[in-house]
């Protein structure tokens, strides 16, 4: 084999996609050859460089889990029998079925809740030391005149009815631009955010806009490690996110009572 | 126990968990911008769910996911007609050099010296991404994080094998010369 030859074959020898003979016959050169195993030795090198720098990342673990209780819980496709689904695809020529069905879970399909998300991250900080409450009574006047109707004042005396919940203080907070009264507590000693925001507001999280006209009376959905419940009271959307299950979580949101 | 008894949405996460993470990481380097990053994932997972009954056990998971993947990306590329605005290429001048460059030994020279590489960042890396046609960023990205077979890109990309060499040779000429231009600024 000659050196130009062998220079030409670097990338396909390096992602072992050539045949046995070909790959002997290169390593038998570079045996022979110090400046053509010198540079197959550079590509590797930029190769395990860059490979390295492209592929680094964690996956966000979000994303995953709303998709993966989507696949698990719409799986009406799924849950009729082969026979059957090949008669389905049959009747209604297979691609149109597919993409009605596609259609379906998408639109039907839980998306990652935007509010959800929002709401999970400041949560975090909290958790994290990073974000603390800000006043303990009623909401200072300098900081209520910075509302400008956006939020209500009254937002800061929700509470939830249950028993074992204590609060520690509030404070305002934006998500996504949005002002939200931020109530930090502890539900049967795990620290919960309530977060309340106008229902009008909701433009600004379309997906959650789109859960709670659909009529559940509250809305869930898992952030990571972190529960979410939300409910409309009045003309005000309350929601709670903390690490603990679904059904406590869902009390505590139902639990609570109108503002005022 | 058999594998055909379980039901379809257990066995398809079962498929999915392994090569999830890649798939992100695959699918952020393709695009820049994060709610498209979401929605592409979103509606390749949807979208190889809904057609997991034509999926055979035989093929590669991985491989038919990240075809149904780039193909997403695609779509939305052409949607928003973007390609050509978020690529700059290397001017001409600087690509008639490249295949004298590749020849020197000078060049080798470089590479192998200790700094080359070590003083390369990851941001520089990732942005050096930019210098590359959408084809030449997919093959490169299959290669490094998804770690498949040409056959399989290929296929992914509907494309010929013989094409799939060239772009990726080129993707990597190109990714070279990224590198090098960054360090030669860093160092002026
Ligand atoms: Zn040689």
């Amino acid at each position: 084999m000659r050196c130009h030859e062998a220079r030409n074959l670097i990338g396909p020898y390096l992602d072992s996609e050539l045949d046995a003979k070909t790959s002997f016959e290169i390593e038998q050169h570079l045996e022979t050859c110090a400046d053509c195993a010198r540079a197959f030795e550079a590509e590797r090198a930029l190769d395990t460089r860059l490979f390295a720098a492209l592929g680094r990342g964690e996956k966000t673990a979000e994303i995953w889990q709303e998709l993966e209780a989507q696949i698990s819980s719409a799986n009406l496709w799924s849950r009729l029998k082969p026979a059957r689904r090949w008669k389905l695809a049959l009747l209604g020529a297979s691609s149109m079925v597919s993409a009605a069905l596609l259609a379906m879970f998408i639109l039907l399909g839980r998306r990652p809740l935007d509010l959800a998300v929002a709401v999970a991250k400041d949560h975090r900080a909290y958790l994290a030391g990073a974000m603390a409450p800000e006043f303990a009574g009623p909401v200072p006047d300098e900081l209520a005149r910075t509302f400008n109707d956006r939020l209500d004042v009254r937002a800061f005396s929700t509470r939830p009815s249950i028993a074992d919940f204590r609060t520690e203080g509030a404070r305002v907070c934006h998500l996504s631009g949005v002002p939200v009264a931020w109530i930090l507590g502890r539900y049967q000693g795990i620290p919960v955010s309530l977060i309340v925001l106008k229902k009008a507001e909701l433009v600004h999280f379309p997906s959650a806009k789109r859960r709670i006209e659909s009529g559940e009376p509250v809305i869930c959905s898992r952030a990571g490690l972190l529960q979410f419940a939300a409910r409309v009271v009045g003309d005000q959307v309350v929601c709670a996110v903390a690490e603990t299950s679904k059904s406590h979580l869902e009390a505590l949101v139902a639990s609570v009572r109108g503002p005022g | 126990m058999n594998e055909g008894q379980k039901p379809p949405a257990e066995r398809f996460l079962e498929l999915l968990r392994p090569v999830e993470r890649d798939l992100e990481v695959y699918c952020r380097r393709l695009f820049w911008n994060e709610q498209e990053t979401l929605d592409a994932i979103q509606n390749a997972v949807l979208r190889a769910w809904a057609a997991f009954d034509r999926y055979h056990e035989n093929a590669s998971f991985r491989a038919w996911l990240f075809k149904i993947l780039t193909n997403e990306v695609f779509a939305l590329n052409r949607k928003y007609a973007r390609i050509a605005q978020s690529e700059f290429h290397l001017d001409a001048r600087q690509m008639d050099l490249l295949p004298a460059l590749e020849q020197a030994a000078a060049y080798t020279d470089w590479l192998l010296s200790p700094e080359a590489l070590r003083d390369a960042l990851d941001q520089d890396l990732i942005a050096a991404l930019r210098t590359l046609t959408e084809t030449e960023r997919a093959v490169l990205l299959m290669r490094g994080i998804g770690n498949l077979r040409y056959r399989e890109f290929s296929d992914s990309l509907d494309i010929p094998l013989g094409s799939v060499m060239g772009h990726l040779a080129r993707a990597r000429r190109k990714m070279r010369e990224a590198i090098r231009s960054c360090q030669r600024r860093a160092t002026l």
